[in-house]
């Protein structure tokens, strides 16, 4: 392994981590694993030579990328859209989430604010199945709307109390027992009762707001707390909980490791995928190349080339030599300082273009000759080549064509061999009187062309007649 | 005697008179025959191509059946040419292409005062495609070129 080569891993493994980063909790991620996963299988069907296995997986891999920008786009344009590079590429933001606790205070106090009455039964570690009755269940995720919406005086669970455990509203609507308590304060109504009840048969903490007053109380073995600040009020539950900053500190924790370990699993994962492709260098494969002639010096032509293609000896992994495609793997020569005549090229690596992690071993041959020829014009007569057989009855006796003759450009030593440019063949097996046809030239070889402004369509008039004897066979 | 004398004198000065009258004309006419011959001379020098054809057969010097396309079901093909004048015995050529190629070439005698000559070539299965012929004299200088093809 070289250096270049932990370069090689430690970028794409960044990259993999900051797209972790980037869309951590959306679901664009678990998208993107579902299709890392299923091209895993794509390949191990592949070397299983499950042919149809791998070719549907391939078309569920490219369906889903395409289904993935489509659908996640407002992800990634938001993404896309950051302000600056270093947030793009560098931000590590710790989400600032509400503990549970938090979110029961700012609940509570807007409740009091609007004189909705609340009961909030926080559980501790006491069982309340025994003590409470006729809960609907719930299961929702705590959060502050959920709390307004439970006990807004329209909703038909807004009576009873809500019971959560841990970060979950577990049920709502419960009945609570009411307090045995005799001497209790006139002013203290159902709601505080309830709370005192079950604070005297569990280990539960229950936060009471009354629809009277809106006064926010907390209950706790069979003691009633009023609170006129949130900040007490918050003080008082973390206390009455144990649980104070630890939540928030446990969360940060939580997140760092996560995003650790996610690091970690970026950087084995590209690892794995490098051994995978760099093992088996010494692979090798034969490859016939064609060759690509570039800078032709201006009125000069290619006339001959001793061959027309290279053979590459290549060594890889065998992943990317059977990956290799033919617009990868190039060679070019430089004709511009090419003369009139014979010329001998050699074939070095500066000629040679190929993909990364393949390595040339040898070429055959390495050097090409290559002829060149002086480009000139000159008029030819057009004459038309005609095959076929004409009726026996008939000859045919005489033709005009336009144009007599036409200036084509080539090789010189082409061109000086040249005496007559022939049309297509033109069929006799239909001709039955006479008539005018249009045919086109035929170059040969192909590198001749006709000047511009002269046409390539020739027009024939043909004349036939009927024959007057017949030729006495020898 | 005198009158003997007299007339002897007078025959042999009409004698010379009418003598001296033929040499007269014959100069005159060998001037005009000279002359003539020397317009003569200027006017048949050039040797002159008047039908130049490719046929299928010559009947008693006269081309058959003249074609541009002939069937290898022929068997031969012809180039019929006729010169008028012809100055002098000469010769001229007849050279044939096949896709600009030479195949053969027919040297071919000239007689005065007119001419006519031909070559010919048997026609088989692999000569089918564009020919032609090339009508030249001894300097090379082309009178005409006759183009056909050979087909099935």
């Amino acid at each position: 392994m070289q250096l270049t080569d932990l370069i090689d891993i430690a970028l794409i493994s960044y990259i993999i981590f900051r797209l972790y980063a980037l869309f951590r909790g959306s679901t664009v991620l678990r998208v993107l694993i579902g299709i890392v996963f299923l091209w895993f299988f794509q390949r191990i069907a592949s070397s299983m030579n499950l042919i149809l296995t791998s070719w549907a997986i391939q078309g569920i891999i490219a369906a889903a990328a395409i289904i993935v920008i489509v659908i996640f786009r407002n992800e990634i344009r938001s993404v896309l859209q950051t302000k600056s590079l270093k947030t793009l590429l560098w931000s590590y933001s710790i989400k600032n989430t509400q503990t549970p606790i938090e979110i029961i205070s700012d609940s509570v106090f807007e409740l009091a604010k609007k004189n909705y009455g609340a009961l909030i039964v926080i559980r501790a570690k006491n069982n309340l199945q025994d003590i409470v009755h006729s809960g609907i269940t719930w299961n929702g995720t705590l959060s502050k709307e959920m709390i307004l919406s439970i006990f807004w005086p329209g909703n038909p669970v807004h009576d009873g109390a809500a019971i959560i455990q841990g970060d979950q509203i577990s049920q709502v609507g419960a009945i609570l027992p009411v307090s045995g308590q005799k001497n209790l304060p006139s002013q203290y109504g159902t709601r505080h009762r309830a709370a005192l009840g079950l604070t005297e048969q569990s280990d539960g903490i229950v936060v009471v707001v009354s629809e009277e007053t809106g006064r926010v109380a907390i209950a706790k073995d069979g003691q009633l707390n009023f609170f006129y600040t949130q900040e007490n009020f918050l003080k008082t539950l973390r206390e009455y909980l144990n649980r104070g900053d630890e939540q928030r500190a446990t969360s940060n924790k939580r997140f760092r490791l996560e995003t650790s370990l996610a690091a970690i699993v970026s950087f084995l994962f590209v690892t794995a995928i490098w051994f995978f492709f760099a093992r088996g260098m010494d692979t090798i494969v034969n490859l016939d190349v064609p060759i690509e002639y570039m800078s032709r010096p201006q009125k000069m032509e290619i006339l001959d080339t001793s061959v027309n293609k290279v053979r590459f000896q290549l060594s890889g992994s065998s992943a990317i030599l059977k990956s290799i495609t033919p617009d990868q793997v190039q060679v070019r020569l430089d004709l511009s300082k090419g003369v009139i005549g014979d010329n001998s090229f050699t074939i070095t690596n500066k000629n040679v273009s190929l993909p990364p992690g393949v390595l040339l071993k040898s070429i055959e041959p390495t050097v090409i000759d290559v002829k060149l020829d002086e480009q000139v014009e000159k008029e030819l007569p057009v004459q038309v080549d005609w095959v076929g057989k004409l009726p026996s009855h008939l000859i045919l006796t005489d033709v005009e064509i336009k144009p007599e003759k036409i200036v084509v450009t080539g090789g010189k030593s082409i061109l000086e061999k040249l005496s007559t440019i022939y049309t297509e063949k033109v069929r006799l097996d239909s001709i039955e009187k006479s008539g005018e046809i249009s045919v086109n030239l035929t170059l040969n070889p192909a590198s001749l062309k006709v000047v511009q402004g002269s046409s390539e369509n020739i027009k024939v008039n043909y004349v036939v007649k009927k024959r007057s004897s017949f030729p006495i066979q020898e | 005697m005198k009158q003997y004398i007299t007339a002897f004198k007078i025959f042999l000065i009409l004698s010379l008179f009418f003598l001296s009258y033929p040499i007269k004309g014959t100069a005159q006419k060998k001037a005009t025959s000279s002359n003539k011959s020397q317009v003569a001379n200027k006017i048949v020098e050039k040797l002159t191509l008047t039908k130049a054809t490719m046929c299928e057969s010559i009947n008693n010097f006269i081309p058959e059946n003249e074609a541009i396309v002939f069937s290898v079901e022929s068997k031969r093909v012809f180039c019929f040419t006729n010169f008028n004048p012809v100055p002098k015995k000469m010769y001229v050529y007849h050279i044939w292409y096949y896709k600009d190629q030479v195949i053969t070439k027919h040297r071919l005698s000239l007689n005065p005062p007119q001419w006519s000559t031909y070559s010919s070539m048997q026609l088989r299965d692999y000569d089918k495609g564009p020919w032609r012929v090339e009508i030249t004299d001894e300097n090379n200088k082309i009178f005409r070129i006759l183009r056909f093809s050979v087909t099935d």
